[in-house]
């Protein structure tokens, strides 16, 4: 049934080889070694440069900051790893290893990113409390160059109404993004205190008379979100009116939080259907031809 | 069985039809020792006693006679799977043979082959001897060789296999590897291999008496 | 004054008849072994900086707090950035200075650098901006 057999013959051992096994090209190992190699050389570790300077560092954001130490934790991973190869290989501790060479160079970034860290710490630290010293000097500052720039530059001061906003009292640009506390509510009153005195100087329209102070949150919030434009502010201050023409009791300090945020998601709610009706309108053409 | 000894031959084997009758598939399973680096070449899913002593006749100072009994120490090194148990038997019987002419009958040729230590012995670290398995690895080519049959054979992995030039000349085998295992299910894994390679095997035999109209198949004699 | 004996100064007490002292070659030198998790009392606790992240129930099992164990936060941008471990040596050196400043920590540095924020935004300003011989305000 089976074929006639061949004759046996002896054959020399056959030793295993690793050119059989295939690698995949992402392999998460292969973040262990530098360009997919075993090893590098003495001269390819010759120039790579030199640690970050702490100046250097401190123009890096934290984001920035915390990338590097992780490119820095990887790269000396693989120093690491070539240093102990190398150190086999050799039989003994060498004193020049120049992979433990270029790791020490890297552990000094590595320090220096922290020192930098630490830094802006107590930077941040000091800088609250001078603050809270000069907190008046500082706003005044501020609306000095605000109120006294002209009706041309309302860009320009819009912007740095903005930052002015976001520095000081830490309210984002994107409104819903807030979380609503006790400083955006000072910031909020202060930012509509700011547009009012700057806007409100214009002239208005008969039977309106001008309305200079803030009496709540709901106000407040009314002029913070209209636009940076003598009409927007207008239209503002004709909403306040007819909010008080209701003669509701202005919203009292302790309701202030609630108030805003039902404030915020209202505006929030706004925003959305204005988004949905305007997607509504561009889409109908589409269907009615 | 022409060179084995007379002490050789009064060894039973499994025969084929013993592996019919148990529905063994028709394999050689190679065994490999994790402390001391050697094989043994077996018919059932783990090395028997028997085994050992076919395969280790000779046994000295430097191949020592393993123990059956310890089956934590012995892994797959293949499994090869062969067309059917009359091929299977004389495939184990070349690898015992081949294991005789390293051992007594071309032990000089054998001993020049092997990478030698400072002290002009078999090279080794602590008990471990590799090239006890790289031996076995150029048996199993041997075999395949002399078999002149389509084989299987199923690597542990792709290293143990070589290169591919120790393999160049021989057309008859396609190249294949274990699946991946717990070595608690080690026994599991290859009763299931055993069991695939038995269906594979009956589904072929089937097909075979059928085109012949033999065995089962046979037409019944015209009624007269 | 008569000087002391040498075998009254010797520790350990015991000596074999050679005057080698019985245990140990040296007199001194065992304090000076790290202290393992195998000495002090039982309040003694060292640990191995793992573990600890849990408690244990009455009937054995174990409740991890995920609070206590350990996060690595890996910054999203790590694949793709640009940053290098190293710089170039042959890069310009900026310096720093703090004139009219105590140093990089001063809160009145802090607050010029928040009103700077405010007036040009991500800009930098005419006193921070670097001069041609590389030196800039920290």
């Amino acid at each position: 049934m089976n074929p006639p057999q061949k004759e046996l013959k002896l054959r020399p051992p056959i030793p295993p080889s690793v050119s059989n096994i295939k690698t995949k090209d992402d392999h998460p190992l292969w973040q262990f070694f530098h360009d997919k190699k075993y090893m590098r050389t003495a001269d390819e570790l010759k120039d790579v440069g030199e640690p970050w300077s702490v100046p250097q560092l401190r123009r890096k954001s934290f984001e920035e900051l915390h990338t590097l130490w992780y490119v820095c934790l990887k790269e000396r991973n693989r120093l690491l790893r070539e240093s102990r190869i190398y150190q086999t290989w050799n039989d003994q501790d060498l004193p020049d290893d120049p992979f433990v060479t270029v790791s020490e160079t890297i552990k000094t970034t590595m320090w220096r990113v922290r020192h930098v860290l630490s830094e802006r710490s107590h930077a941040w630290a000091n800088g609250i409390k001078e603050v809270e010293n000069n907190y008046t000097e500082i706003i005044n500052e501020f609306e000095e160059d605000y109120l006294t720039a002209d009706a041309a530059a309302d860009r320009e001061m819009e912007a740095r109404l903005e930052r002015f906003q976001f520095a000081l009292f830490g309210i984002n640009p994107m409104l819903e993004d807030n979380v609503p506390d006790r400083n955006i509510i000072k910031g909020l009153k202060e930012v509509a205190r700011l547009k009012l005195t700057r806007f409100g100087a214009s002239e208005y329209e008969q039977g309106t008379e001008p309305i200079n102070n803030i009496r709540d949150i709901n106000e407040a919030f009314i002029v913070f979100t209209a636009e940076h434009t003598p009409e927007g502010v207008e239209d503002a201050i004709k909403t306040i009116q007819e909010y008080r023409e209701q003669g509701t009791d202005p919203i009292s300090e302790s309701d202030e939080l609630t108030a805003l945020a039902k404030l915020m998601f209202n505006f929030e709610q706004e925003k959305i259907s204005v988004g949905s009706t305007s997607t509504k309108a561009e889409a109908e053409p589409t269907t009615t031809v | 069985m022409k060179n084995l000894s007379s002490k050789l031959q009064n060894i039973p084997l499994k025969s084929a039809q013993w592996l019919r009758r148990y529905k063994c598939g028709p394999n050689v399973f190679a065994f490999r020792n994790l402390e001391t680096g050697q094989v043994v070449f077996s018919q059932t899913l783990y090395p028997k006693e028997l085994d050992i002593q076919n395969q280790f006749q000779f046994a000295n100072w430097q191949n020592r006679l393993p123990k059956a009994e310890r089956k934590d120490i012995w892994r797959p090194l293949a499994v090869v799977t062969l067309p059917n148990p009359e091929a299977a038997v004389s495939f184990y019987e070349n690898l015992v043979q081949l294991r005789f002419m390293r051992d007594r009958s071309m032990k000089k040729q054998a001993n020049d082959w092997r990478k030698k230590s400072t002290d002009e012995n078999i090279w080794y670290y602590g008990q471990f001897r590799p090239t006890y398995t790289q031996e076995a690895v150029a048996d199993l080519a041997s075999a395949v060789e002399a078999s002149n049959l389509e084989c299987e054979i199923k690597w542990e992995n792709e290293w143990r296999r070589g290169e591919d030039k120790y393999w160049e000349g021989i057309t008859n085998v396609n190249h294949a590897y274990l699946p991946k295992y717990n070595p608690r299910e080690q026994t599991v894994m290859l009763k299931k291999i055993a069991k695939e390679a038995y269906t594979a095997f009956r589904r072929q035999e089937k097909e075979l008496f059928k085109s012949l109209k033999i065995g089962p198949y046979a037409e019944p004699a015209a009624q007269s | 004054m008569k000087p002391t004996q040498i075998n009254f100064l010797l520790r350990p007490w015991q000596t074999y008849r050679n005057g080698e002292i019985f245990y140990g070659m040296l007199k001194t030198g065992n304090k000076r072994w790290s202290l393992t998790t195998k000495q002090g009392n039982k309040t003694f606790y060292k640990g191995t900086g793992s573990s600890g992240v849990g408690r244990w129930t009455t009937r054995g099992r174990y409740i991890v707090n995920w609070e206590k164990v350990r996060t690595y936060v890996v910054p999203s941008g790590i694949d793709t950035t640009q940053l290098k471990p190293l710089v170039c040596a042959t890069a310009p050196k900026v310096k720093h200075t703090f004139r009219g400043y105590q140093g990089p920590m001063d809160g009145k540095l802090y607050v010029q650098k928040v009103k700077d924020f405010i007036k040009y935004g991500v800009e930098e300003s005419p006193e921070s901006a670097r001069n041609e011989n590389f030196i800039e305000r920290g």
